[in-house]
């Protein structure tokens, strides 16, 4: 509630504090932002558009890395930022919580609060993480999955070598050193410096982003350190149990959640939900490196879900 | 979207974000939440002309109880008060801090209700077509003007009882003499109605007859628009007037729209939507100034 009570501790900004939250039935407040309205007039009916939920990567950073890139799509569903608990405007909760396990349930807790029924949730790196414990823990909750610029688990030896490949010796230093669960300031200050501006193959950086966000160390040690769960967690053995249509985005020069990882996440789910699609050259993540063809591919997937083409359990 | 609040589920909708990035920050919209008229009806009539100011605002939609997509609760609570007190406490739910109220017809009735006994919630209220009470006297003349005796009478019979024949007749005759710019039939078609909300609401001796917000409006403590077309048959102009004369001295914007009857933003939404938009952005600024002046 600490955001709240900022806001009304100050008298500030009229037309409303953009702080708009609701309360999970944990008690926990998350930050939410929406475009695109739900129902839109269509001739002589209100037709209802789907709601596409976007869980931002991470851990550390907010919903407002995946502004304005994924706004394109707000003409076909009504599109819906969270912050994660722990993260940008949301509470924080008790951090001994953290978990992708309570991370995902609180999507399902959101759409219960606001009463949002067969979401499409897409999840970006981190954000990935989360979509899958999201839904492998509720499989008949969403309507579809789009799994964007991420992994089922975080294979150290493929990140080392492709950081390797791409910075040289020094560049798989510092990687060994972060995702090897050293996640002290000083580690995770040399590894953006040093591994971040590798992320991106096809379009620079313009810095403005990273100022964009609200960081916050404490998730980042949490989900990295030497005893997070980033050294364990992993989907591949649960993603058969998805029940709903399911976009792999992966970008072919990605670094850190790797072509062969996505391939083997995307292997991992029933093959008459999956859709798997390679970017070429693209870094990490494909939507800030080659937003278009992200949009395009994404695209291309709604229509299939409206029309029926990809189905699943629905 | 559904929020459970009181003793209610409301349907709202929303369009329009509130954080935008802009350089290195992301840039705060005000808000505008808008009460839909009626009662009865539905946030449908907003859509899609408002949706045209989601680059200075976020919108909120929201079907007010018993009507719409949302409960019907109780039909004994379909008053002002509990109307009024289900907006705050939603945009108190959502984390909707001062607000602009945008309320058309019945909706600013709501409006009002909603400045005066919440002074603290709206950071700007945007009054259009509506009334601080119902002066049937008063639209029966100008139906009469704009449609003729028949008009008149067919009226007088739906405000003396409103029921399913009356209303038909009324629907018939009298809804075309509202608007210049009459909705469609697709865009009625759109609309849900509770027929026995607003009879209820309408009949002789019930709250939509007897409410009277005037003696109040002097507690409204935020800037206010008021819009107001000078031919509208049933929120007067003298109704407008009689708000402008009550709310405090120099908080009020009046604007009359000659050639227009009821819903300004219909009958001319190129001069409406940029009032609007011109004193939405006019009360943000001065706002984030006064701030500024305090901070410094």
């Amino acid at each position: 509630m600490e955001s709240r009570d900022k806001c009304l501790s100050n008298p500030s900004p009229i037309g409303g504090c953009r702080e708009m939250r609701i309360r999970l039935k944990t008690g926990v407040s998350l930050f939410f932002d929406v475009e695109g309205a739900k129902l839109e007039a269509h001739g002589s009916v209100m037709r209802n558009k789907p709601t596409l939920i976007l869980l931002h990567g991470g851990p550390g950073f907010d919903h407002a890395q995946m502004k304005p890139e994924y706004s394109p799509l707000a003409t076909q569903a009504q599109l819906i930022y969270i912050d994660h608990r722990g993260h940008g405007r949301s509470d924080d909760g008790d951090p001994d919580q953290w978990s992708l396990e309570r991370w995902g349930d609180d999507i399902l807790d959101f759409c219960e609060a606001l009463e949002i029924v067969d979401p499409i949730v897409l999840g970006l790196s981190f954000g990935g993480f989360i979509a899958q414990a999201y839904a492998t823990r509720h499989p008949e909750h969403p309507r579809a999955l789009i799994l964007s610029s991420t992994s089922a688990r975080l294979s150290r030896e493929r990140i080392y070598a492709a950081f390797e490949s791409l910075g040289g010796t020094e560049a798989r230093r510092v990687a060994e050193q972060f995702w090897g669960g050293n996640s002290s300031g000083s580690a995770m200050e040399e590894y953006l410096r040093v591994c971040l501006p590798l992320y991106r193959r096809l379009r620079a950086e313009k810095g403005d982003r990273r100022a964009r966000q609200i960081f916050r160390a404490a998730p980042v040690s949490k989900f990295g350190g030497p005893r997070g769960e980033s050294m364990s967690f992993n989907f591949l053995p649960v993603l058969h149990e998805l029940r709903c249509p399911t976009l792999v985005i992966a970008g072919a020069a990605d670094p850190v959640t790797t072509i062969a990882d996505a391939r083997e996440m995307a292997a991992a789910i029933r093959e008459d939900l999956r859709r798997l699609v390679v970017v070429p050259g693209a870094g990490h993540p494909v939507i800030w490196d080659d937003p278009e063809a992200e949009l395009r591919a994404i695209d291309r997937f709604l229509r299939e879900i409206r029309s029926g083409t990809v189905s699943g359990a629905h | 979207m559904r929020i459970k609040i009181r003793d209610i589920s409301l349907f709202f909708d929303i369009d329009g974000i509130g954080l935008t990035p802009d350089g290195s920050a992301m840039r705060e919209k005000p808000t505008i939440v808008l009460i839909h008229g009626g009662p009865g009806f539905d946030h449908s009539g907003f859509k899609p002309a408002f949706s045209t100011l989601t680059d200075i605002a976020q919108i909120v939609y929201l079907d007010v109880r018993g009507c719409g997509r949302s409960g019907r609760g109780d039909p004994s609570r379909w008053r002002l008060g509990e109307w009024a007190e289900d907006v705050a406490t939603l945009c108190d739910t959502l984390g909707i801090i001062r607000p602009f109220i945008f309320g058309l017809s019945f909706g600013g009735y709501v409006a009002m209700q909603l400045a005066v006994d919440f002074p603290q919630l709206p950071g700007g209220l945007i009054l259009s077509s509506t009334t601080a009470h119902l002066r049937i006297d008063r639209a029966l003349a100008v139906f009469e003007r704009l449609g003729g005796e028949h008009a008149r009478e067919v009226a007088a019979a739906f405000w003396q009882t409103p029921n399913e024949d009356t209303f038909c007749r009324y629907v018939e005759i009298c809804f075309p003499l509202y608007n210049l710019r009459p909705a469609s039939p697709e865009a009625y078609s759109r609309v849900i109605i509770n027929r026995e909300l607003l009879f209820r609401f309408f009949s002789p001796g019930e709250e939509g007859r007897t409410f009277d917000l005037r003696s109040r409006l002097r507690e409204v403590s935020c800037p206010t628009l008021l819009l107001a077309g000078r031919d509208d048959p049933i929120t007067t102009i003298e109704d407008a007037q009689e708000i402008a004369a009550a709310l405090p001295a120099g908080t009020c914007r009046f604007e009359i729209f000659e050639d227009c009857r009821h819903g300004v933003t219909r009958d001319a939404p190129e001069r409406a939507f940029p009032i609007i938009r011109e004193f939405v952005s006019s009360v943000t600024d001065e706002r984030q100034d006064a701030e500024l002046g305090v901070a410094s």
